[in-house]
């Protein structure tokens, strides 16, 4: 089998289809989630998913702050901070079926992202690993040249990646992952001291892993 | 039906390094798209470009490649040809070039046998300048062996030939595709020599004259494009092409063959009876203000010092050959060509270099000035067009075998045109081209020019003026000069690199002398 880059909690596949909402373009905003390094028929099943808990007369601003949610989910790193502002003001149960969780472990969901935002249920069951980023570009990958050296950087979730001759710039989070060219080596590293999440490397491997070492 | 012409790119089409996630809220996926205006000229560009490869022209072939770091490359079968994965975007020069032109304001001749797309191309860029296809259409220029110079360019009034006293008072019906901004001539290789002249006056100069009247080519806005297309460039066609028309070309490129993998799409444009110039979108068209603003913006890219030096060394190779005169400063191949002499017999009566060493000995001319302007501005156009801040070397590189080409002339009777595996150079112009490129880079990392170039740094002082320099610096200055004389004169090896090296230095040392017989007679 030939692993592909992705995340581990996307195993389900994306099928579902929202209903129309007058007022709003659901066809420009899943543009804009691809645009912004998401996946659109993700975002269009998250926010269905959300859909189907909410009422037919549920207030637009709801709505917005559905999609925002739905775009976090879909892989938008930059989302994330908005969406945790509107998760309270959707019920658990459209809150809870957009993220693709069980509605009983969104509290714990919420409370761990807090302060690890590489955290989802079944992240202990894929022993730490978290999403695989690259991959080789003769298979729709990014990378030419097997990753060989990764480093972290100074924010949150963000990594530096050595394939080839080039350094990459690495972001990610549980749902998502963005990768960028980088003129030249990082200059300003050493943030991630004490961190438990980490870029891995596997030999002959064009994938780079997130890992979160488990607490015991 | 949807219209499956009108696809734009809805991303960005390149990204910058970027330093980290721009925060976002949920109100953003649901903002309007921008209104066209508000796409960066570069963006335009490269939407255009994107929409030509995608949907109008169909070229799935990226030859204008961009790698950082090595490319993957594979090697096929067993006589030599390796294909290679770039690791950037990379490009189509049957149209990114034709587009950089137009960007431009340039003369771009498109070669390739019949049927290959060289007039769609050539259309499709007049009517991004805004003219509908049908003006376009009728605008091109048909070269045919009884093109005179009045079908070119117009008539004189009858009447006015009838009732003028002197020339002065004949008007000229000129004819209208004169003055667009876009300029096709079809098969320029069929005009007669003398309406190829009135051509050439047209293309250098920006005016045309009849019955001594004149009138400027250029639009109003300023800026003009020109699209020749032949069937070679190698001396075929009815009339040979006088060379300084040829000469006026700035860059010439080869129409590429059709990918008989993209036959339903042909089979669906037969079909529907489509032709893609009818469905540019609109967004797609420049007005004259962009056009402008667009030229000014790639001629503002800078060229950094280090692609200054490479391309200074470059230059170098091609002036010199030893045996070409006696005087030092006469032994270039334009003394030898001037007299009506062979360069090749010259070059191979130079028994003193190494051949394979010697990058000059490639070639049966130097490069002019000319040529030289015209790879710098399309070096920028090309660091513009793909988003970047300045001109790099691989935006030189990118553009040498275009514009170099039918300019810098290879020599036939060189060892490496003649023998191995390297003879398919002969026919492969462009190939060989990038390679001589690639070869002088080497040579000036070999060579350590980037960090030890004593000419450069003499050359500095100089240029830092001598105001305030006392005769005994003058007089040391000058020992260095004849120092590096004498260093190169007991190498015993002479090759074209160092050729613009001596005379320089012979400059500068005229310089020194002047200035010191000055500073001592003021004494």
């Amino acid at each position: 089998v030939i692993r592909r880059p992705g995340h581990l909690a996307d195993a389900e596949p994306p099928t579902a289809v929202p209903a129309d909402v007058p007022g709003l373009d659901l066809e420009r905003a899943a543009t804009i989630v691809r645009a912004s390094g998401g996946s659109a028929e993700r975002f269009r099943h998250a926010f269905a998913a959300g859909q189907a808990h909410l009422p037919p007369d549920t207030a637009t601003d709801r709505l917005v702050a559905l999609a925002g949610v739905a775009g976090w989910r879909a892989g938008v790193l930059g989302l994330r901070a908005d969406a945790f502002g509107h998760l309270a003001d959707l019920p658990r149960t459209a809150a809870s079926a957009a993220l693709g969780l069980a509605e009983s472990d969104l509290d714990a969901f919420l409370e761990r992202q807090r302060t690890d935002r590489f955290w989802w249920p079944g992240r202990t069951a894929q022993r730490g690993y978290v999403c695989a980023v690259g991959g080789f570009a003769g298979l729709g990958g990014a990378w030419t040249a097997p990753p060989t050296e990764t480093r972290p950087l100074d924010d949150e979730g963000s990594f530096a990646v050595l394939t080839g001759q080039r350094w990459w710039r690495v972001d990610a989070d549980v749902w998502g992952s963005r990768l960028v060219p980088l003129e030249g080596e990082p200059s300003a590293v050493g943030g991630g001291a004490g961190r438990a999440a980490s870029l891995l490397t596997f030999a002959e491997s064009y994938l780079a892993w997130v890992h979160v070492a488990e607490r015991a | 039906m949807a219209d499956r012409w009108h696809k734009l790119s809805q991303s960005p089409t390149t990204s910058g390094p970027g330093d980290g996630v721009a925060p976002m809220s949920a109100a953003d996926l649901f903002r309007p798209a921008p209104e066209a205006a508000a796409v960066p000229l570069d963006e335009k560009l490269r939407q255009t470009y994107y929409w030509i490869v995608n949907r109008a022209v169909i070229s799935p072939y990226y030859d204008v490649e961009f790698s950082s770091g090595a490319p993957l490359a594979f090697s096929l079968g067993d006589a030599g040809a390796e294909l290679t994965l770039p690791s950037e975007p990379s490009f189509s020069s049957n149209v990114l070039l034709p587009l950089l032109s137009f960007a431009v304001g340039g003369r771009c001749l498109l070669i390739g046998g019949p049927g290959r797309g060289k007039t769609t191309v050539a259309v499709l860029m007049g009517v991004l300048s805004g003219s509908t296809p049908e003006d376009v259409r009728r605008g091109v220029q048909q070269g045919q062996p009884q093109l005179t110079i009045s079908d070119l360019v117009g008539i004189p009034l009858p009447r006015d030939l009838m009732n003028a006293s002197s020339l002065a008072e004949v008007g000229v019906a000129w004819r209208d595709w004169l003055s667009r901004p876009v300029k096709i001539v079809d098969e320029y290789n069929r005009i007669p020599t003398k309406t190829q002249s009135a051509l050439l006056t047209m293309v250098a100069e920006g005016y045309v004259e009849s019955h001594d009247q004149m009138r400027r080519t250029a639009p109003a806005a300023g800026v003009e494009s020109w699209f020749f297309t032949a069937n070679d460039d190698a001396g075929g066609g009815t009339f040979p092409v006088i060379q300084a028309l040829r000469d006026r070309m700035d860059v010439t490129v080869p129409a590429a063959g059709f990918n008989s993998r993209f036959l339903d799409e042909l089979i669906t444009r037969v079909e529907a009876g489509e032709k893609p110039e009818e469905h540019v979108p609109a967004e797609l068209v420049f007005a004259p203000d962009e056009q402008t603003a667009m030229r000014a913006a790639i001629r503002a890219v800078p060229v950094p010092t280090e692609v200054r030096r490479r391309l200074e060394f470059f230059l170098s190779h091609f002036e010199f050959v030893q045996g070409g005169g006696r005087r030092f400063e006469y032994r270039t191949k334009d003394t030898v060509t001037t007299a009506g002499g062979r360069v090749a017999e010259a070059i191979e009566a130079n028994s003193g270099a190494d051949l394979m060493a010697d990058l000059g000995s490639q070639t049966l001319n130097g490069l002019s000035v000319r040529a030289l302007q015209t790879l710098i501005v399309y070096a920028k156009a090309v660091a513009w067009f793909r988003g970047r801040d300045a001109v790099s070397l691989a935006d030189v590189a990118a553009m040498v075998p275009f514009v170099l080409r039918g300019k810098l002339l290879p020599n036939p009777t060189h060892p490496r045109f003649d023998v191995g595996v390297e003879r398919e150079l002969s026919t492969d112009t462009m190939s060989w081209l990038s390679d001589i490129f690639a070869e002088s880079c080497r040579q000036y990392d070999a060579l350590g020019r980037g960090t030890q170039d004593p000419v450069r740094d003499l050359l500095t002082q100089v240029e830092a003026g001598l105001d305030g320099v006392s005769a005994v610096e003058a007089s040391r200055r000058l020992t260095a000069i004849e120092a590096r004389l004498r260093a190169a004169s007991a190498t015993g090896k002479l090759y074209g690199r160092d050729f613009d090296d001596l005379t320089a230095l012979k400059y500068l040392h005229q310089r020194y002398t002047a200035y010191l017989r000055w500073a001592e007679g003021r004494a």
